[in-house]
Order: structure tokens, then C-alpha cells, then sequence
């Protein structure tokens, strides 16, 4: 036992000293309550480096804090409208540079702090202030330079050009709006710990790596329309866990009854489980880009676009999605997935699998066998395509099976396995790739812009064509909806035509959901539940 | 003199444990934000702001005389991510690390003596059975013993909890899973030397005596039997410590192996380095007092160089 | 003897032939046959890409032998230039101290940290895992050879003038040799419990390659679908593993 003995020192030490930490770790603001009567655990399939929604920028996030904030404006689930959150109403100026939201009048925080113009511009304030460090939602304000307190109920947020994306990221967790009070007596770093916003639940605590607990508002009377009344068997209290590293695990708490809701089931697991009467499994496809590969137009191989339509020819997406993916997800065609409301059909079935075709265009690039092993090649050099495959999203999986179905089209591809995002990041920096398996999430299609604008943060396909750029910064400009969805569905067709990435499958997550609960929806975005209608028994 | 030189080697194992890594991580071209700011949109302008802001664009050296700065004044620095203080990050996490090694090594301890003792009698049934018990412990990869343990008793039977919630019940498993990989190296060791104890004389003697086979077991093999096993447990130890941060991402233990993973992975540094830290700090501690026992075991060795 | 001694060469032999006699390809993936049960056509089954369980545990063995292998190789190797190395000097200082400090960052820290910085290839699981094991080793030698130098007949050899790296070469390796043949199977035992860990965290090298590891990981994601992927690669590591403790047992006693 001699070694232990230390490390056994060693923590009590350390724990002594922390003692005093431990003991806040539960929300001092808010008064204790009765236990819940109706308490579920949440499975949560990543780990948040922070939970604070105005710095960090992880999807996860949202899925407890959309319940915790409102946003001043929500998107209908069904129709992807705006419609009023802590705004009742708006107008944008004619020229799309002054955006005016009328605001609720009788909203209280958590914490008893009133709800007003002042309270929307000091959350404006942290957001863009350096200090704060904002990792996302400071970006997702684009253009914004300030804003001007009209009255107590009215502020006007000033944008130095116009901003179409602007009412879809005030829709969103990042930009929810959280008491003044709060954050201004807390450090930047503190704040996550004990979050204050006007949602239909109320923040708890929060432990890193451990869980994150969420209570029902009782005073809550100023939800969006889409959310119901609260029933005597409402969800009252709600756990969030974290199933990161285990994907396998997940099934197994689902199953056995210790978590009522996991996200991001394993297709082969949620095959199993739809035998399973305790459980339903509910897919639910998230807009955004799908699970795509990105390909590198300035490297030999595919920076001849006849090799890149070859990949796109020479890959059967209905074998990934019958046997990786169990069926539980459409196949994808563009850049955008089938249910992201700027959708353009014109993209489908563009590249249906055809390998003889996809030999041809090989041929017609000039790659021959001339050494007889299988594989084309052009002058000396294989035909060979580095293809950076990060863990998550069953990529790995996805690109084993691209790897032998192109072996048959005479393509070699050397799979480059990084363990995560920020080793990607880099290894892409390096520029020795072909294809990057990467795609974000979202409703508004200036995602895009990020990708494909020369200039873009992650344009991997390092693709300059000024028609697509054109088009990119008139699509984020563009305030008519008409209008704007003509131009993205331009940048789609483009996208394809010049055939800069390999659509694989949309996302659709598998969540599991104990069959006891009733009322679960998800948000417009996909991703985020709404737990406020769900009920239990 | 041979304490203060020993304390000496000891502080200058955890300075070099810590500069080795602190190197190590630097010569990774990436950080936590740029990476972050990079999928966000950020121009690369705004980033290089951001990381001089953080302290990154400094030269490694002026950082690393800063880290060993701050770390003698007692600050482990902030978590690149999300901003918490490593120290804080490490007391919390530190207990369910400690909480797991500590169950493991007391199921390694007992399951490896008992698995151990009955092996050393391989005519007998128990025997044969104690030897294929231990013999899976040695070689049975840890993961795969953890997710049959997970299917089998929190998805079939359901008689434990699935996730970690603070009880002893939670804590069941994972400390089974790393114990039991523990137990069949302890049982190994502890079989070959009851073995021994059984031909030494005075075992024999007992034996012609008369004595009750249970009494010479317990007054002559058992004592005998038990210094190789102390050290093997504390060898094991270190194992185990590697051990958790599987079991702790089976049965999703909010540990300090998980939050080493992360960090690593997403390159928070003063994450890494804190951990690394308080590792060096603990596998140290363990190694003065297991020289101090060999040194006060054996006289020989008090005249070696080191 | 002779009954494990068999087994062992029985045990080897199979990994050695196993490429010539698996019956497909193992890399070749085939999304239609995608987790098929045990059957005459594929007498282990397929894993979730179609491929054949039985071809590519065949494969996997010998490349499961020769990473861990490489892996103990290396790392026997730097811990004798380490352990063995002469005693006095500012130089020796300096390596002790290195070698304490390395020591003590645990094994799988430090192969995590190594893998992140040199990539995520089967070259450089191979130096992880190793690098991570030469600490222990070479203390684990040098302290055996410490306790060597002090026998009768060494001091006796050094008072006829023999020099030291005479004494080295002469008297205490070849009598540390069992000791470390022993030492070193036990090694080669973790080198393959190690990388298979390492796979699990998400180092496998390159996926999908025909690795007792990577199969046991692949198997591992669908547990609960197809919990025949699992068997033939667990079977092999633990049967390798037995026989490499056992061997280093015999050794001892020897």
C-alpha cells in the first residue's frame, strides 16, 4: 500500500484546500425549493470547454441553456418563421442598417431583475467587449457597431452594413439574454457557473466533466407561442450528463433506465433499441451542411475538376447510409441538407453513383494504368488522395468505405486519422490534403460564407472564384427573401458544378428517448430541444 | 545527508517532468482559441490580437520562465478554454480519481492475496479455478472487461446505475474493472512466493510437527507472503493510475484521466500541465517512500552511488 | 514444459501463417455483407464494413506481434543503453535525474502527449507506446545491475584490473540476461495491452487496418449488434499475453 498512501495525501490536501469552492458550486442567488417531482437525466454526447453562451461557442451548450434564455426573437419549429421571443415586435430600416425591437413589458430574470432596453444593451455590451473574449456570438453579430436605448422598452441595434443573418442569430442560445445583474457581479470566468437568464428553467449548477442541473421557473408567463402550458406532470428538474468518450455507453444508460433522454445514438445501437418498447428513438435531422468532405482545389490530384467530379461519380452514398448509417439518414447532394429551408432541389441526384463514368472523366484527365497495379496514374505519379478524417460523426467509418469504393474507380486514398478538431485544424494548415471531412450547423445559409468565400476562415477547398464570391457577400447583404433564396441557390449549384465538396449524408441525430416522456420537440435548428412541453407518464 | 540529497533528486524529477512537457505541448503549432476562432469565422487578424492577449505570441522561453514563476508562487495559471483555474479544475476532479485508484487498489490488494493463496495449490479445483481467474485478470485488454461489465450488470440486470451520481454504487464498476486487471499481477506474485514459503524449512518443520495445515498458513506462509505483495501492489499503482482514464471514459467518471484526454487533445496547456503536475507530484511521493524502504530494508544498497 | 512449450510454438506458428491462409482480403470493405452472423461463407462473420472477421484476425496477428514487438524492442533497447550505462560522471547525473523525471509522468500521459504531437501513424504508436515504457525499464536494469556490481565476483575481477565496460560486457549482462529475457516478455505483454488502449482513446494509427486492437475497438462500437466481431481478437491478445507472462515465469525459475 506504500505507494498509495501519497496519492491518498496528496488529494486531501488538495481537497482540504478546495473545501471552501465545493460549497459554492450551487447558485447562491436563488432561494432552496421543495425537491422535484418530475426529474429526468439528459445524456450529453460532447464536452463544452465552457458553458457561458456569450464566450463559448460548442453546440452542446445550447441544449441546457436554451432553456434557461430567451432570445428576443424565436423561429417557429414547423414553418422557420421569426416570431416574437423577449421582443414583441420589430422593424428593420429601409436601408437594413437600424434593426428596433419592441420589447416585453413585465419579464423578471431569475434573480428579480427587470427586463428592459437596459438589459438588452449591457448584454450587447458583454458580448462585444474584448475582455469578454467571445468565441462566437460576437461574430454571429456581423456588422453590428452599437446600439441606442430609444425607451425603457425600446432599443435599436446600428449596423455599419446591412446584415441579413442578424434576426437568425438573435434566435439563437449565444445571443440569449442574461440578467445584468448577474454578470456584472461575477468575473468573466465565474459567470458560467451561475447563470441568471429569463427561460422556462432556471440554472442550477454546474460541475465540469460531472453535470449540469436545470429547475422549472414557476414564474414563467412569457413564453414564445410554440411553447405549451405547464401541466401538473411537467418535467421539473432536469440532469445533464455527459456520455462524451463512450459512444457505446450511451445505449446502455438509455437502456437501462438511469437516463431518460441520449442524444447521438449509434445507428446500429438505435437499430437495436427501436425493438425495445421502453424506448422510442426519435431522428431528428439538423439544417445545416451535411457530412461532407472538402476538396483541395490547389493540390495535385483534385485540383483537376475532373478528378474531383470522378470522386463525386465514383461514390455510392446509398451503400454508406444502408449499412453505416443504418438508413436512418437521407442522402446528400449539395452543401446545404434537405431540410434547411434555403434547400435547392436543382443539386439532387447531380452525381449519382456511376463508376464508369467516373473512369471516364479519369481517362479524359489523362490517367492511365500504365503499371497495371489498379490504381490510375498520370506521368509517373499514383493517383493518390490524402484524406484527413477526424474521429467524430462516424467519419472514420464513412471514409473505409469510400476508401474501397473508390479502389474500383482506380483511386488510391491514404487515410490521415487526427484525433480531434484542433489537430484537423492544423493539419490542414500544413495544406498536404485532398479531401477534410468538416460541416457546421445552422438555419441561415451565410454558413456557407465561412467555406467558400475566398477569404472565408475555412475555405479548406481554397477555391477563389469571384462569381461565388459575389454571390456570398450579396447573399449575407440581402434582406428579401425572394431574392436571397435565388442567390444561394446560385452558390449551390455552383458549389457542385465546380464540385469543391462530397455530400455524404444529412445529419439526423438519433436520440433515444424513454417511452414514459411525452411532449419532447426539437427547436427550428434541430439540435436543441425544447424540454419546456415535455411531460412524463 | 542521503534525505536531502533524495529530496533533492525528487524536486528535480518534478522540474524536469514539468519543463518535458511544457516543451512537448509548445512545439504543437496550434492553441485552444485560434482553433476555436478559426471555426467561428474570425479573421486571422482578430486572432493573432487574441493570442497575444493570452500570452501565446511571447517566445517559449519568456512563457516558460513565467510558468515556473507563477507555479513557485503556487498558480497553476487558467484554463485556456474556459477560463476556470487549474487548481479548481484539479479539486474537483481529483476526488472520484482518487476515490476509483484507491477501490481499485484495495480490490487488487484482496481479490490478488486470495486468488494468489488458493492458486498456490494447482491440484485442487479451487486452485485451478483461482489460477484461470487470475490469468484473465492479467490479459483481459481493460476496456473489453469494462463494456462486458456495463452490458451485463447496468444493461441487462440493471442493478447498478449507468452513470457516476456520487454513491458508492456508482463507483462499483469502474473500481471492480481496474481492480480485477490489478488483482491478477498481484495474485501472480503473491502465488509464486507462498510457493516459496511452502519449501522453507521451517514450514516443513511445522508440518512434521503436526500442525493443522490452516495455522501454518496463516502464522508461517501468510506473514512471509506479504512483503512482495505490498510491493507489487505499489508497483501496481502506477498501472492503475494509467488504467483509470479508460475506465473512466467507459463508465463516464467525471476524472482527472477525462479531463486529461480533453485537454490534451484540445491543447489547453495549463490543463496538461496541472495534471502533469500533480501526477509527478504524487508518483514522486510514491517513489521516496518505496526508496526509503528498500534503502531500510537492505544495507547493501546504502553504499550505492544514487 | 513440453504441454505449454507446444501450445506456444502452436500459437506462433498461426500467427505467422495466418496471412497466407485467411481466406479474403481483410481491408477489402463490402457494405452489402455489413455485420453478417458466423456462416459457412464467413466462418467468424463480418464487422460493420463487410469484411472478414476470421481474414482479418488471421492478418491481425502478426501485425499485433510486430508493432508490440517494435514497441518492446525499442524500448529494451534504449533502457540497456540507459541502465547499463557507467556510473560516475556529471553526464550519468544528468540521465538519472532525466530518468527520474520521466518516471514521473504516468505512461499513458506521456504516449497520449507524444501521439498528439507526432500524428496519429502506426510508426509513431509504435515510438509512443514505447517511450513511455523506457523509464521503468531502464531503472528496473539499472538497480539489477547495481545489485550485480556488488557480488564477490565482480569486485574480485575489478581488483584484477578489469575495466568497466569489460565488467559490463564480460560478467553482468550475461547474468542479468534471464532476468531481463523475463523482464522483457512481461514488456512486450504491456506493449500490446497498451496500444490496444490507446486505439480505444482514439490512436489506432489508421483505421480500419488489421490490427487485434483495432478490431477489438472496432468490435467494441457495436457490442450490442454483432458481439462475434469481438471474440477472435480479444481471444488472440489474451492468449498472447498469457503465454508471454507464462514464458517470463518459466525464465525466472529457470
Amino acid at each position: 500500500m506504500c505507494r498509495s498512501i501519497p496519492h491518498i495525501l496528496a488529494g486531501i490536501i488538495t481537497m482540504v484546500g478546495f473545501t471552501a469552492m465545493a460549497g459554492c458550486a450551487r447558485n447562491p442567488i436563488l432561494p432552496q425549493e421543495a425537491p422535484a417531482r418530475h426529474k429526468i437525466v439528459y445524456g450529453l454526447t460532447l464536452q463544452p470547454s465552457g458553458f457561458d453562451p456569450h464566450i463559448h461557442s460548442s453546440a452542446e451548450l445550447g441544449i441546457p441553456l436554451r432553456q434557461v434564455y430567451d432570445t428576443l426573437v424565436y423561429r417557429n419549429p414547423e414553418t422557420r418563421e421569426f416570431t416574437p421571443g423577449l421582443a414583441e415586435s420589430w422593424t428593420i430600416s429601409p436601408d437594413g442598417l437600424i434593426y428596433t425591437f419592441y420589447l416585453r413589458r413585465g419579464v423578471t430574470f431569475h434573480d428579480g431583475t427587470p427586463f428592459n432596453a437596459d438589459a438588452v444593451g449591457a448584454n450587447l455590451e458583454r458580448i462585444t467587449d474584448p475582455e469578454i473574449g467571445s468565441q462566437r456570438a460576437v461574430f454571429m453579430l456581423g456588422p453590428y457597431i452599437g446600439h441606442e436605448i430609444v425607451d425603457e422598452y425600446t432599443i435599436r441595434l446600428l449596423l455599419a452594413e446591412p446584415f441579413s443573418p442578424l434576426l437568425d442569430s438573435l434566435s439563437q442560445v449565444y445571443l440569449g439574454i442574461a440578467s445584468p445583474t448577474a454578470f456584472k457581479a461575477l468575473s468573466r470566468d465565474r459567470y458560467q457557473f451561475h447563470q441568471v437568464g429569463t427561460g422556462p428553467f432556471r440554472f442550477i449548477e454546474y460541475v465540469p466533466g460531472d453535470r449540469l442541473v436545470i429547475r422549472r421557473n414557476p414564474d414563467y408567463a412569457w413564453a414564445p407561442a410554440h411553447y405549451q402550458a405547464v401541466l401538473g406532470n411537467s418535467v421539473d428538474e432536469v440532469e445533464f450528463r455527459f456520455f462524451t468518450e463512450s459512444p457505446a455507453s450511451r445505449a446502455v444508460a438509455l437502456e437501462s433506465g438511469h437516463v431518460q433522454i441520449m442524444g447521438e445514438l449509434l445507428p446500429t445501437d438505435a437499430r437495436v433499441l427501436t425493438a425495445n418498447s421502453d424506448v422510442r428513438i426519435v431522428p431528428v435531422p439538423v439544417a445545416g451542411q451535411p457530412l461532407q468532405f472538402i476538396m483541395n482545389t490547389t493540390r495535385f490530384p483534385t485540383d483537376d475538376i475532373r478528378v474531383r467530379q470522378a470522386v463525386l461519380f465514383g461514390t455510392n452514398r446509398e451503400a454508406i447510409i444502408d449499412s453505416i448509417f443504418q438508413r436512418f439518414s437521407p442522402a446528400a447532394w449539395g452543401p446545404l441538407s434537405a431540410n434547411s429551408p434555403f434547400y435547392d432541389r436543382g443539386v439532387r441526384g447531380a452525381y449519382a453513383y456511376d463508376p464508369g463514368r467516373a473512369r471516364t472523366l479519369l481517362e479524359n484527365a489523362g490517367f492511365a494504368d500504365s503499371d497495371n497495379n489498379g490504381i490510375f496514374d498520370l506521368g509517373g505519379a499514383e493517383l493518390e488522395l490524402d484524406v484527413i478524417v477526424p474521429p467524430w460523426g462516424l467519419i472514420p467509418e464513412v471514409s473505409q468505405l469510400l476508401q474501397s469504393q473508390w479502389r474500383t474507380i482506380g483511386v488510391k486514398a491514404n487515410l490521415i486519422p487526427v484525433p480531434s478538431r484542433n489537430v484537423l485544424v492544423e493539419t490542414v494548415n500544413q495544406g498536404e490534403y485532398n479531401l477534410v471531412a468538416f460541416y457546421s450547423f445552422g438555419i441561415d445559409p451565410v454558413l456557407l460564407n465561412d467555406y467558400f468565400l475566398s477569404s472565408g476562415s475555412l475555405n479548406w477547398s481554397r477555391v477563389a472564384n469571384t462569381e461565388l464570391d459575389a454571390l456570398l457577400i450579396e447573399g449575407a447583404r440581402q434582406a428579401d427573401l425572394q431574392t436571397r433564396w435565388g442567390i444561394y441557390s446560385q452558390v449551390q449549384r455552383l458549389i457542385m458544378t465546380e464540385a469543391l465538396i462530397l455530400p455524404i449524408r444529412d445529419y439526423v441525430n438519433l436520440n433515444g428517448i424513454s417511452a414514459r416522456l411525452n411532449g419532447l420537440t426539437f427547436d427550428a435548428y434541430g439540435w436543441f430541444p425544447n424540454l419546456n412541453n415535455l411531460t412524463e407518464g | 545527508m542521503w534525505a536531502v540529497r533524495r529530496l533533492l533528486i525528487a524536486l528535480m524529477s518534478i522540474w524536469i517532468a514539468v519543463s518535458l512537457t511544457f516543451m512537448l505541448l509548445r512545439v504543437l503549432p496550434g492553441d485552444a482559441i485560434s482553433v476555436q476562432l478559426t471555426v467561428s469565422g474570425a479573421n486571422p487578424e482578430v486572432i493573432a490580437a487574441r493570442r497575444t492577449s493570452l500570452g501565446l505570441n511571447e517566445p517559449v522561453i519568456s512563457q516558460y520562465v513565467d510558468y515556473l514563476w507563477r507555479l513557485a508562487r503556487g498558480d497553476l495559471g487558467i484554463s485556456l478554454l474556459n477560463g476556470q483555474p487549474v487548481s479548481e479544475i484539479l479539486a474537483v476532479k481529483l476526488s472520484s480519481t482518487l476515490v476509483l485508484t484507491a477501490a481499485a487498489v484495495l480490490i487488487a490488494a484482496v481479490l490478488g492475496a486470495i486468488l494468489g493463496l488458493l492458486a498456490v495449490r494447482d491440484s485442487t479445483i479451487s486452485g485451478r479455478i483461482a489460477q484461470a481467474v487470475s490469468s484473465i485478470g492479467i490479459s483481459l485488454p481493460i476496456y473489453w472487461l469494462g463494456t462486458i461489465l456495463l452490458v451485463v450488470f447496468v444493461g441487462q440486470l440493471r442493478i447498478l446505475p449507468a452513470v457516476y451520481d456520487g454513491t458508492a454504487s456508482g463507483m462499483i464498476l469502474p473500481a471492480v474493472t481496474l481492480g480485477f486487471s490489478g488483482a491478477g499481477a498481484v495474485a501472480r506474485v503473491t502465488a509464486a512466493s507462498a510457493a516459496g514459503a511452502y519449501w522453507q524449512d521451517f514450514t516443513r518443520t511445522a508440518f512434521s510437527k503436526g500442525l493443522r495445515e490452516s495455522s501454518i498458513f496463516f502464522r508461517h506462509i501468510l506473514p512471509i507472503s506479504l512483503t512482495p505483495i505490498t510491493s507489487v501492489i505499489g508497483l501496481q499503482t502506477g498501472y492503475l493510475l494509467s488504467g483509470a482514464v479508460v475506465v473512466e471514459s467507459i463508465f463516464t467518471l467525471p476524472g482527472l484521466g477525462r479531463t486529461m484526454i480533453t485537454a490534451v487533445l484540445e491543447q489547453d496547456y495549463p490543463v496538461v500541465q496541472g495534471i502533469v503536475l500533480w501526477s509527478a507530484v504524487a508518483v514522486v511521493c510514491v517513489q521516496l517512500c518505496a526508496d526509503a524502504m528498500i534503502w531500510l530494508s537492505d544495507p547493501r544498497l546504502r553504499e550505492a552511488q544514487w | 514444459m513440453v504441454k505449454f512449450g507446444l501450445f506456444a510454438a502452436a500459437f506462433t506458428a498461426l500467427i505467422l501463417i495466418g496471412r497466407w491462409i485467411s481466406p479474403y482480403d481483410p481491408l477489402a470493405a463490402n457494405s452489402e455483407q455489413s455485420l453478417q452472423p458466423p456462416s459457412g461463407i464467413h466462418l467468424a462473420g463480418t464487422d460493420l464494413l463487410g469484411r472478414d472477421v476470421l481474414s482479418r484476425a488471421l492478418h491481425g496477428g502478426s501485425v499485433t506481434v510486430a508493432q508490440a514487438g517494435l514497441s518492446a524492442g525499442v524500448a529494451l533497447g534504449l533502457g540497456l543503453v540507459i541502465g547499463l550505462r557507467k556510473d560516475a560522471g556529471i553526464v550519468s547525473g544528468c540521465v538519472d535525474t532525466f530518468v527520474q523525471g520521466m518516471l514521473a509522468i504516468p505512461g499513458l500521459m506521456m504516449s497520449f502527449i507524444l501521439l498528439t504531437l507526432l500524428g496519429n501513424t502506426p510508426i509513431s504508436l509504435i515510438l509512443a507506446v514505447a517511450v513511455a515504457q523506457v523509464a521503468p525499464i531502464s531503472r528496473m536494469i539499472r538497480q539489477a545491475a547495481q545489485a550485480e556490481a556488488r557480488m564477490t565476483y565482480v569486485e574480485a575481477a575489478r581488483s584484477c584490473g578489469a575495466d568497466e565496460r569489460y565488467l559490463v560486457r564480460r560478467h553482468i549482462l550475461p547474468n542479468l540476461l534471464p532476468a531481463i529475457t523475463a523482464y522483457g516478455c512481461v514488456v512486450f505483454s504491456y506493449c500490446v495491452l497498451n496500444s490496444a488502449a490507446l486505439t480505444f482513446l482514439g490512436f489506432s494509427g489508421e483505421p480500419g487496418r488489421a490490427d487485434w486492437g483495432v478490431m477489438l475497438y472496432e468490435a467494441w462500437q457495436v457490442f450490442r449488434v454483432a458481439p462475434w466481431i469481438g471474440v477472435l481478437p480479444g481471444l488472440g491478445i489474451m492468449t498472447m499475453v498469457l503465454i508471454l507472462n507464462e514464458a517470463s515465469n518459466r525464465i525466472t525459475r529457470l
